[in-house]
């Protein structure tokens, strides 16, 4: 290779990595140095799987839905629809231990934000469980879960985690 | 004339390692306790919370309502798993994976041991051809499943975990959108049995069970518009979804006590048969068949 192809090679390369760098990393607060991000990830499914399945019973686990949690630095609230089917009753086990903080979870038959949606269940415990009831009428239920600020959040700290939705669902004729 | 080629296979090569280096992937971190990573910070799109997330039901679900409906099994009208080969883009396989899966538990269900190990196969093939061989690699799943194939509450078992292996190395993967795509194929394959029997047999309870299911389009075409790589062949298909929906809509008196909630009785012959059409059609041009 003569020296006129590796300098050439090498500033195309020089160039190239930087036009990539550009376009795909987002700098924070302004500085030229990317900052670094310490990401702590909190979620234990298979751990938390595993005791879903115990605490389904005597409902048939028809699936565990991991729902993923990215803390901020201010609180907030997210909300999961779940469809519900009225040939069956169901069961569901709420579990938050993949979480970095203690949360605040509700069950309500209509999206917590719309006027006249109705409290079913609550908790602030670590897993709680709801079972609908045979004269439900709603073709959803909606879980919200307020998730507070996190401290490390300006910090360059981002926690992650995660809330396990298990449902079981019975009658089937299997 | 090798000389002349290695400046250009160098900066090919720099390239490449730049590209693969840099690939956008800030929530690729796998689900594990505790597990801490030192990462620099890029974009990161997290949806529009304003938005609640939709769990999606299980394939298996859906073929038990149907089939405690009264949907018995029709020899024939499952797509056919030699078709397996026939998927090229992973768009299209990802659907096919959908189908797939919805004709296993419809086999399962209906004692179809045979067939129930083809469509297995066939789901596996897929999977590996579409990043998610951690579905079986991980545990003989399918040789459980041929050594149990009599055992329908040992099946019934290793089905669970074959879907609970799906939803975990989705979410380890940070792949929620491809789970919509597979879902998307599972239920119009359930749709396509359930409307033909109703086409053929007119049972009540299935058209109930077969209206509910009109209340999830709308966030499977949510989370088909979702895909990182839409192009005009995944848009094309969201549209086809969307006029399913829309036409169902459009029917005097459909709507129920809840948006999402559907009286089944508005519907008339004619328009159980015009559903049954346009579900039919999308589904021909998912399976290619």
């Amino acid at each position: 290779m003569s020296i006129k192809g590796i300098g050439l090679a090498v500033l195309i390369t020089v160039f190239l990595s930087n036009f990539s760098f550009g376009q795909k990393k987002k700098v924070r607060f302004g500085n030229s140095d990317p900052e670094e991000i310490i990401i702590k990830e909190s979620c234990t499914f298979k751990v938390t799987a595993e005791k879903i399945k115990v605490e389904i019973a005597p409902f048939k686990l028809e699936k565990i839905t991991p729902a993923k949690i990215h803390y901020k630095a201010y609180t907030q609230v997210k909300e999961v629809a779940i469809p519900i089917y009225h040939t069956t009753q169901y069961k569901f086990v709420i579990n938050a231990e993949g979480m970095a903080t203690g949360v605040e979870m509700k069950i309500t038959d209509k999206p917590h934000k719309v006027s006249g949606s109705k409290v079913l269940s609550q908790s602030t415990s670590k897993t709680f469980t709801y079972e609908t009831p045979s004269d439900f009428e709603g073709s959803r239920i909606y879980l919200s879960v307020k998730i507070p600020g996190d401290a490390e959040f300006n910090n360059h700290i981002r926690n992650r985690g995660c809330i396990l939705i298990g449902t079981g669902f019975e009658d089937v004729d299997f | 004339m090798i000389k002349k080629v290695s400046p250009i296979i160098a900066i090919l090569v720099c390239v490449f390692a730049v590209s693969c280096g840099d690939s956008n992937t800030p929530d690729a971190n796998p689900v594990e306790d505790n597990e801490e990573a030192v990462v620099q910070e890029v974009e990161v799109f997290e949806g529009n919370s304003d938005q609640p997330e939709f769990v999606i039901p299980s394939a298996l679900q859906i073929s038990a309502m149907f089939k405690n409906s009264g949907l018995s099994y029709l020899d024939g009208i499952t797509n056919n798993p030699v078709k397996v080969s026939d998927y090229n883009s992973k768009f299209e396989k990802l659907l096919n994976f959908g189908v797939y899966s919805g004709d296993l538990f419809y086999c399962i269900l209906n004692d179809q041991s045979q067939m129930s190990i083809q469509y297995l196969k066939a789901v596996r093939q897929l999977a590996d051809e579409t990043g998610m061989s951690g579905i079986f690699n991980t545990g003989p799943l399918f040789e459980r499943f041929e050594a149990n194939i009599g055992n329908k509450d040992s099946v019934f078992t290793i089905m669970l975990e074959f879907q609970e292996k799906t939803d975990m190395l989705i979410a380890e993967n940070n792949e929620e959108h491809t789970a919509m795509v597979i879902f998307a194929g599972a239920w119009i394959e359930g749709m396509f049995i359930g409307l033909d029997a109703v086409k053929n047999s007119g049972n009540d309870n299935l058209k109930a069970r077969l209206a509910e299911q009109m209340g999830i389009v709308e966030n499977l075409i949510k989370g088909l518009q979702f895909q990182p790589n839409r192009n005009e062949e995944t848009i094309a298909i969201e549209g086809k979804y969307q006029a399913i929906l829309d036409y169902f809509l459009s029917i005097k008196g459909v709507n129920g006590a809840d948006k999402y909630s559907y009286d089944e009785t508005a519907l008339t012959d004619s328009d159980w048969k015009r559903l049954y059409e346009m579900v039919r059609d999308l589904r021909s041009e998912i399976t290619k068949s």
